[in-house]
């Protein structure tokens, strides 16, 4: 052969060697992506540790977020307004948390905003020229809440350069719809996907075939539960039991440490209600024995089911010095039905906000029976955390599989209501003012 | 009425008496009374267990869910008894709660085009629901799930997919959530009046008599010429105007619209209906009898969300003392059944139906004019 011999030939087995060596380096490279690809597609489902990350630190540019710069005043500024008040400080709260209230807090201009609102109104969203899709899979999506929350997560997509499109499917509260879209999702190739689960642990299963199938999902508000930690990256929500606590100190706090209460959650048997209705009441016992819980209903969360358990406590013609419930929206029923009873309206402690029930508030307070209202944050803000969460696991980051933020409990004050914002306006948010208007006025 | 027949030398009291005796009048009160009578029961164990029950703040947030549900019931009991089923009321409800707000909870709305275009809304669905069940012959089951899907959507397309929470005028809100003495919400007054109209329009006039006629057996109604099939398609849409009267007031007393505002009212008037002694397979129609069925599923409802016992617990409850009241008003009806037969049996010439019986028309003597019954 011509390489065996002469300069000819060491040239030539030189270039072979070079171009052998060459080979190799594709192959180790090629080997290196593809088990780094292969890394990311399971690291979100295989451990059942507190703690998830992508492997591929090659990936993390391709997933990182143009960085949000804020002072610290803007940030206590952020962190005031997602949870209405200054005591919670930026260094008690998970990094993941942080990054993502930040993000939604930052500045975007107004052509990003209006590419936001328009994707309202669409399935699939182009947002730039990025090649990462991100979805957002509601099991419910009839209701304010969830559309503001959905435009929050939207609005953050754009602090993610790579980020081209933003998918957004909605299951009208049905199970099998919620599943069905999640496989449409997996067969669309999604990047990753932030999911908010009215169904709980029955869609671990669905959670799990994402994951395998190399697409990160990360819940927040509704979640699957612990039952879920090898099937989703991360579950992202307040503590029931720590909100049980406040809620209970919040109304020994108003009643002065004496007085009968009413616990009213949704459906029977949720975990959330079951979290914070078991943790207020050893609450009490330990710290507040002056205070009775005297009745616990169901709402079902619905309005009229908020006034059929008002009406059946009313009938009871027990005294009630306190309501102590996890939705300020149907608040307002409990308020309007002891009103219509012609009874002093209890005191009032409610999970999130609601601008006509700060407006029943403000009215009620110049009259011969005032009541006193304390209420959280309408923690829009848990979808964001949820993207800041998944993305950072696509990055190889660690993101732990529980991402718990305070949800603290504050008096409602004159001025809290605003006259311009419809009835249902949920408080302060971190949405820019103009989407948050848009949204509103839509409304 | 034959049986009835005027005795000169009796006296009055007797006369009373003799004709509350008379089998076509117990067989006439007989449905009515049973299911009042579990009702009535029920309503003095309510008032034991929770005295506050009956004071002006239990009065005055029961009754006008009440209320609300007897009138949804009264529609729903007009298709009963035709042997259909409608499963377009949640979707009715929520539709007419929307309509109402989206015209009435804007700026510049007015309460009464509100009402008007609810009504529209309702009329619409009971008009397709009528001519696809009676005219093409559909099944209701089915047909009316359909359409109720077809509202709710609807619904969410106009309601922003739920997003809009509009908020009832205050006129309306304080009509709706307003009562009278002791605390009877004037929502229930309304229920009331369209009860004894009801109860009036299908005993006293040719028109519900024809009605009842077409409803209990279309066929029997054909031979005398009674147009069945346009009868039975005007009582979908008499039921889907009732369901808009229910809407109406209901947005009014929960204060704003949501697309899950009418789900409450899917079954519960279907219980209420056939608490009530009504037979699923159609049956003559005792609004009378609905009004106590709506009464028992109210205050069941009630008592045991007032228990404060564990959910599981109260379901457990609620489904026991719900199939006991069906055995009695079911007992109650079978056992006149029994009685009218059995004496039927006994009377050597046999006695002409009473003028109420299900075929009401023929009994008068012309099918198509058949006059006012004898009381």
């Amino acid at each position: 052969m011509v390489i065996r011999g002469g300069p000819a030939g060491r040239r030539a087995r030189m270039l072979a060697a070079i171009a052998a060596a060459g080979m190799v380096a594709v192959t180790v490279a090629a080997c290196s992506s593809s088990s780094s690809s292969a890394g990311s597609s399971t690291s979100g489902g295989g451990s059942s540790s507190s703690s998830s990350s992508s492997s591929s630190s090659s990936a993390s540019s391709q997933y990182a977020p143009t960085p949000v710069t804020l002072s610290a005043a803007q940030e206590t500024a952020v962190i005031g307004k997602a949870f209405l008040t200054t005591s919670v400080s930026p260094s008690s709260l998970n990094p993941d948390i942080l990054q993502g209230l930040e993000e939604a807090g930052g500045s975007y201009t107004a052509a990003q905003v209006k590419t936001a609102w328009s994707c309202q109104s669409q399935t699939t969203c182009t947002i730039g020229s990025g090649s990462q899709t991100l979805a957002i899979l509601d099991g419910d999506g009839g209701n304010l809440w969830r559309q503001i929350t959905r435009a929050a997560i939207t609005m953050e997509a754009f602090a993610y350069p790579n980020i081209g499109h933003v998918i957004y499917l909605q299951a009208g509260g049905n199970l099998q719809t919620m599943q069905a879209d999640l496989k449409s999702l997996i067969a669309r190739r999604v990047t990753g996907i932030v999911t908010y689960d009215d169904f709980g642990a029955a869609m671990t299963a669905a959670y799990q075939q994402a994951t395998a199938q190399g697409i990160p999902v990360v819940a927040y508000g509704g979640t699957p539960g612990s039952g879920a930690v090898s099937a989703v990256v991360s579950q992202v929500q307040s503590s029931f039991c720590a909100d049980g606590d406040q809620m209970a100190q919040t109304t020994s706090q108003m009643l002065g440490g004496k007085g009968n209460v009413a616990f009213f959650t949704g459906t029977p048997g949720n975990p959330q209600g079951a979290g914070w209705e078991t943790c207020a009441q050893s609450w009490f016992a330990k710290n507040a024995p002056g205070i009775a819980v005297v009745d616990k209903s169901n709402t079902s969360w619905t309005g009229p089911g908020a006034v059929s358990a008002t009406s059946a406590l009313i009938a009871t013609g027990k005294t009630i010095n306190a309501i102590l419930y996890d939705y300020a929206n149907q608040t307002v029923n409990i308020v309007q039905t002891y009103q219509h009873a012609k009874l002093a309206v209890p005191d009032q402690v409610t999970w999130t906000s609601d601008n006509q029930l700060l407006q029943l508030w403000q009215q009620d307070q110049t009259s011969s029976d005032p009541w006193k209202l304390a209420y959280s944050s309408s923690i829009n803000f848990e979808g964001n955390i949820a993207l800041a969460a998944l993305m950072n696991h696509l990055a190889g980051k660690t993101v732990t599989s529980q991402l718990i933020f305070p949800l603290p409990f504050v008096q409602a004050k004159t001025g809290d209501y605003n006259a311009s914002q419809p009835a249902d306006a949920p408080g302060p948010t971190l949405l820019p003012d103009a989407l948050l208007t848009d949204l509103l006025s839509a409304s | 009425m034959s049986l009835a027949a005027p005795q000169p030398e009796r006296s009055a009291s007797s006369g009373l008496r003799a004709r509350l005796r008379a089998p076509g009048l117990r067989w006439r009160a007989m449905p009515v009374a049973t299911p009042w009578a579990v009702a009535l029961l029920l309503l003095v164990i309510s008032v034991i267990l929770y005295p506050a029950t009956i004071h002006y703040g239990g009065m005055a947030t029961v009754t006008p869910l009440l209320g609300v549900l007897v009138i949804a019931s009264l529609g729903q009991s007009l298709v009963i008894g035709s042997g259909g089923i409608d499963l377009s009321v949640s979707s009715v409800i929520t539709i007419v709660g929307v309509v109402f707000v989206l015209q009435g909870g804007t700026r510049g709305g007015s309460v009464t085009l509100a009402i008007v275009y609810a009504l529209l809304a309702g009329l619409a669905c009971g008009v397709v629901n009528g001519f696809l069940v009676e005219y093409l012959r559909l099944s209701p089951l089915v047909t009316t799930l359909a359409t109720g899907e077809v509202m709710a959507g609807l619904a969410s397309i106009w309601y922003g997919g739920g997003t809009n929470n509009l908020v009832v005028p205050k006129s309306w809100q304080q009509f709706t959530g307003d009562a009278f003495g002791d605390g009877i919400s004037y929502v229930l007054v309304i229920a009331m009046v369209a009860a004894l109209l009801l109860s009036v329009v299908l005993s006293y006039t040719a028109l519900g008599r024809r009605l009842t006629a077409a409803s209990t057996s279309s066929r029997a109604a054909g031979y005398q010429g009674i147009s069945a099939r346009r009868y039975r398609a005007a009582n979908y849409v008499v039921a889907a105007l009732l369901y808009s009267l229910a809407g109406i007031l209901f947005v009014g007393d929960i204060g704003t619209a949501t697309l899950s505002l009418g789900n409450v009212y899917q079954l519960s008037t279907i219980v209420a209906v056939v608490l009530g002694g009504a037979a699923l397979s159609g049956s003559r129609l005792h609004p009378a009898a609905t009004v106590a069925g709506a009464l028992f599923l109210s205050l069941i409802n009630q008592d045991v969300a007032a228990s404060g016992i564990a959910a599981g617990t109260q379901g457990v409850i609620q489904g026991a003392v719900l199939v006991a009241a069906m055995a009695a008003t079911g007992l109650g009806t079978l056992r006149s059944i029994r009685r009218r037969g059995v004496r039927r049996s006994a009377a050597p010439p046999p006695a002409p139906p009473p003028a109420s019986s299900p075929l009401g028309a023929t009994e008068a003597g012309s099918p198509t004019d058949p006059g006012p019954s004898a009381p």
